[in-house]
């Protein structure tokens, strides 16, 4: 874990001291990238800055003053936990944004392959498809309605004034659906016919459930964590 | 007052500041302490959350700026934002108009059955 100290304007020890430990206890309670956390934690120690000045203007003393800003800031734990809260959400609403946009994509990709493989008409193939990865109906079952609620739910929560953890929760549902999606699909190649011109009209198909697999295991993951954090 | 009393309509109240001009976190806490005369005086990490998500609804919109050796995120209302904070105002004046009627004991024509 990284040390924070973001105030280099305040000279008193104590008082950047004080804030650092602050914004460690802060930074440990928000499972985020380098980067993601290092933009939470210059904004609020900028809001933290703030605080000690205007406590400084006010006539206190700068260790007064830090322990006054501190105070105003609340707890850094519930303050981690309202924060991962809230960035969860909006990781949730990119997790289905990403997933009702590339799906469509991924089937294209599969049923195109499977079509030129045969040498037969497209619409032909989803019957193939289906039966390549039987479970992939169920997948599609989940998958689609919880990314829709993921990619749409976050802002209808908040403008309606509503709870937004269903959006979340939907997140966490369809990557989970979409990794065994692609997975089952990826595998089913196994007892697909191995002639070389089959094999080069699959190999589109499957980068793009390969590249879909990490980035959705990435972020589904970030989005549990996220949810765990918020407690 | 405390952030449970208010939560519902902390998210109206920093549209409402932000409605005055763009504004950085500690700003917008500060405007709720002078506008309501000192009675919303809430922990300053309450904020933060607020206008993440705020953000996420597309509500706000912020960018960031350098300056005095420290980076500063300011929050400025989007037209998203202006139509919500001008449905919740409706709504608020509603509400706040039949508690006042009803508290108030205004016009009443209902009596109890005896």
């Amino acid at each position: 874990m990284e040390a924070f100290d973001l105030i280099p304007a305040h000279g008193d020890p104590q008082a950047r001291a004080t804030i650092a430990d602050y914004l460690q206890e802060l930074a440990a309670g928000l499972p985020l990238s380098h980067r993601a956390r290092a933009e939470v934690m210059a904004e609020i120690a900028d809001g933290l800055a703030c605080a000690f000045e205007a406590h400084v203007a006010a006539g206190a003393t700068p260790a007064a003053a830090v322990r006054l800003a501190v105070a105003e800031f609340g707890d850094p734990r519930e303050l981690s936990a309202a924060l991962a809260a809230e960035i969860g959400r909006a990781h949730a609403r990119r997790i289905g944004a990403g997933l009702v946009a590339t799906g469509p994509l991924v089937g294209v990709a599969w049923i195109g392959a499977f079509a030129q493989a045969t040498g037969t008409a497209w619409w032909t193939q989803i019957g193939a498809l289906m039966a390549s990865a039987p479970i992939y109906a169920l997948v599609l079952a989940v998958s689609v309605p919880a990314a829709l609620v993921a990619a749409s739910g976050v802002r209808l929560a908040v403008r309606l004034g509503l709870g937004a953890r269903t959006a979340v929760d939907a997140a966490a549902l369809a990557s989970v659906a979409c990794v065994i999606g692609d997975v089952a699909l990826v595998s089913g190649l196994a007892f697909a016919p191995s002639d070389p011109a089959w094999s080069a009209a699959l190999a589109c198909a499957v980068s793009i459930s390969l590249v879909r697999l990490s980035v959705t295991v990435g972020a589904g993951r970030r989005v549990l964590l996220l949810r765990a954090a918020a407690r | 007052m405390t952030a449970e009393a208010l939560k519902g309509h902390l998210d109206g109240l920093l549209l409402a500041v932000l409605e005055r001009g763009p504004a950085h976190g500690y700003a917008l806490i500060e405007a709720l302490r002078t506008s309501s005369g000192g009675t919303f005086d809430l922990p300053t990490g309450t904020v933060y959350p607020a206008l993440r998500r705020l953000e996420t609804a597309g509500l706000v919109a912020s960018t960031w700026e350098k300056g005095d050796g420290r980076q500063r995120r300011t929050y400025e209302l989007t037209g998203a934002g202006r139509r919500h904070l001008a449905q919740q105002r409706e709504s608020w004046h509603q509400f706040s108009g039949a508690v006042t009627a009803v508290m108030d004991g205004g016009d009443i024509t209902w009596r109890p059955s005896t």
